[in-house]
């Protein structure tokens, strides 16, 4: 594996965990808005987060240490194509995705209803997410899911 | 000029008749009178005119050896798209923080104009896209130069 494998699979993993985190979070960070109030709820969402964080720390160090070999280059052309490449599709799925989520909206509220305004950067960083396992998943994929020095 | 360069001047031309387009409607609907309308509709006619443009642009070539696409055509569109997926979140980012200053933290804005607001973003990228590939041929000098 490549140095900008690592960092597709790395990322992989990372946004997974975080789309997980934040659907969990979302039920607990709306009781502790609500009126009575959830009083474990901080230490949960700290804990998940220090949690994430630890293993995306962890993760990176033991990943980029290990070199493929002595020669290994940081990237090359090929490298810059391909994340090219993944930009491009991700850069069309992020028009997919958020078409995707006004669909949802128009149907969980209707044509004629409304959002809170705090609901849209939540969107916004949903599609974020979901844009960066595209790009990740483009990347592994063009270099055949990581075999032996990226081909196939 | 060579043929990417053509379509990035065509759609930069296409992306600010359609942003005044979108401003006429806008205007449109908060004004009453018939100039709103004939306005829109002139200019409605206009992009439709335009639209013709590149049967007569992309025909002529620059020179007899002129191929449609190479290796350095593919890289300016490439970087392009960067520039243009950058920009994208940039642009959302902004657009999910002024409707805050506009109706309030607590406020709620209708879904309706969610997809409007994304044409919007969707009309600055192309105009983005297209500066980015002329930026990168150096605004179609003779033989890109």
């Amino acid at each position: 594996m490549n140095k900008t494998q690592k960092g597709a699979l790395f990322s992989l993993v990372n946004f997974l965990l975080l789309i997980i985190f934040s659907i969990h979070s979302i039920k607990i960070i709306r009781n502790i808005f609500s009126f009575g109030g959830y009083p474990n709820a901080l230490k949960i969402v700290l804990f998940w987060a220090f949690l994430i964080f630890g293993f995306m720390g962890l993760s990176a160090f033991l990943l980029y240490r290990k070199k493929q070999s002595c020669a290994e280059v940081g990237s090359d052309e090929r490298d810059g194509l391909i994340k090219k490449r993944a930009v491009l599709v991700c850069f069309i799925s992020v028009w997919i995705l958020l078409i995707s989520s006004y669909a949802v909206l128009w149907r969980i509220v209707g044509l004629d209803g409304s959002i809170p305004i705090c609901i849209l950067p939540l969107i916004y960083l949903g599609v974020f997410f979901a844009a960066m396992l595209v790009y990740n998943v483009t990347v592994l994929v063009q270099y055949g899911w990581g075999g032996k020095d990226g081909e196939k | 000029m060579n043929k990417a360069q053509k379509g990035a001047w065509f759609t930069l031309g296409l992306a600010i008749l359609l942003l005044v387009f979108g401003i006429i409607i806008f205007t449109a609907m908060f004004t009453s009178g018939a100039t709103a309308t004939r306005l829109a509709l002139f200019w409605f006619l206009l992009i439709l005119t335009y639209m013709s443009v590149p049967i007569f642009l992309l025909r002529r070539r620059q020179s007899r050896s002129e191929i449609v696409v190479d290796e350095r055509d593919n890289c300016i569109r490439k970087n392009a798209v960067l520039a243009s997926f950058i920009s994208v979140w940039v642009l959302l980012f902004i657009t999910s923080i002024i409707p805050s200053y506009i109706v309030g933290q607590y406020g709620s804005i209708p879904v309706i104009l969610l997809p409007i607001i994304n044409f919007g973003i969707f009309l600055i990228i192309l105009l983005v896209y297209s500066v980015a590939i002329l930026v990168q041929y150096g605004w179609g000098g003779r033989k890109n130069e």
